[in-house]
């Protein structure tokens, strides 16, 4: 006996291998097939020969992901926020290499020290950026609502910047490593900026894998609100610990304040996430 | 519309594709499957896409910022993604009604074929 949903089951399997990017046009194409069965039966057909004519009218899979593939990829450029977003990115990450740079040339760090430390600001810098636009995201879907467009985008953006992210802050520690080592002789020590920079990676790399899974704009934003707290902790926890400002000396207060702020912020932020796409509105 | 039954060539089929659905998005928004009947009943099924070739083209519209899309349940229960016009895929129809309506001037003038006016 013909079973419709069998049928679907498996033409979903095969269009869900050919189109491991497109999972909305695979719903999308699974809604055309049996909007076209619906009408084929209500016409006379029998099932069986409903499915097979949507089938033949819808084409087959290997053709639909040829036409799939023809697709320019979802330009990131071209999305404004990420436009901003990055745009202040270089223009700090500019600034802080002529800072560097300067203090290169005047002899107050070597070529080591100065890579390291221009690399892991620069990594740490893009989880940060990853937070704005998460941030801005966050705002756009709960006031304005939300395409799928913007998912995709949101998507292609975080994993760039956090393949970039990734990418400079191992090359950051390894560098740092070996100045580490020029100057005490071992490359390791396990001090607080160590396991900062280590538990940074870890993030980046999980934020990756999970990107890799499953895409869906909830996660794409939570994880780069979380990245926000993430950072601040690995990047500027190890300082405070070390200048001990945490332990009550002259301008404790500054961080405390500021730490405040950012775990309200993110709260805010992610309950935010929790409602659905364009829920909040002001009334008139 | 001819009487004469035939087949558009696929350069042809592809040039119009995206007019057609710009056309038709320019009225309301509309799915998948709605925009192929709908061109097939205008046409009097003279004009036959392939079903899954359009999802590709709707996807270029929508990543060239011309149109967007949203899911929303449909009557039947089921979820579905619905296509609508932004603004810039309003300019982008009237450019392309131009180019079209010139070059069917142009056809016109050349074979004199008062019936293939826009």
């Amino acid at each position: 006996m013909f079973d419709l949903e069998h049928q679907i089951r498996q033409w979903r399997r095969g269009i869900s291998i050919r189109l491991p990017i497109h999972s909305d046009a695979v719903a999308e194409l699974e809604d055309h097939l049996r909007e076209a069965v619906q009408r084929h039966v209500q016409n006379g057909m029998t099932q069986e020969a409903a499915w097979t004519k949507a089938m033949e009218e819808l084409g087959s899979p290997d053709s639909i992901m040829i036409e799939f593939n023809k697709l320019p990829g979802y330009a990131v450029y071209r999305w404004w926020p990420a436009r901003i977003v990055m745009g202040t990115y270089f223009i700090v990450a500019l600034l802080a290499s002529s800072f560097i740079v300067s203090r290169l040339l005047t002899g107050k760090i070597d070529m080591l020290l100065a890579f390291h430390v221009l690399t892991i600001t620069l990594g740490y810098a893009a989880v940060f950026s990853i937070s704005a636009i998460a941030a801005w995201s966050v705002l756009s879907r709960a006031f304005r609502g939300w395409s799928d467009t913007e998912t995709e985008v949101l998507s292609r953006t975080t994993w760039y910047v956090t393949v970039s992210a990734l990418v400079l802050t191992i090359l950051g520690m390894v560098l740092g490593g070996f100045w580490v080592y020029s100057q005490t002789g071992q490359y390791w020590s396990w001090n607080p900026k160590e396991i900062g920079g280590v538990t940074l990676v870890a993030w980046n790399a999980l934020v990756l894998l999970l990107l890799y899974r499953r895409k869906s704009e909830r996660i794409e934003m939570v994880l780069g609100l979380m990245g926000c707290a993430l950072v601040t902790l690995c990047w500027f926890g190890p300082i405070f610990v070390t200048s001990g400002a945490l332990y009550g000396q002259r301008g404790s207060e500054m961080p405390v304040r500021v730490a405040f702020i950012e775990i309200a912020s993110l709260l805010t932020l992610l309950s935010l996430v929790m409602l659905p796409a364009g829920h909040v509105r002001f009334r008139r | 519309m001819h009487n004469a039954s035939m087949e558009l060539t696929k350069e042809l089929m592809g040039a119009s594709v995206a007019p057609l659905i710009l056309a038709i998005l320019k009225d309301g928004e509309s799915y998948g499957y709605a925009l192929i009947q709908r061109v097939r009943a205008l046409s009097s099924g003279e004009i036959e896409w392939t079903d899954g070739m359009l999802y590709p083209v709707l996807h270029r519209l929508e990543e060239q910022q011309l149109i967007e899309s949203y899911w929303k349940t449909a009557e039947n229960g089921r979820k579905r993604k619905y296509y609508l016009m932004k603004d810039s895929g309003h300019k982008a129809l009237a450019i392309q009604r131009e180019q079209w309506r010139l070059v069917s001037q142009t056809l016109n003038q050349l074979w004199g074929d008062a019936t293939c006016s826009t």
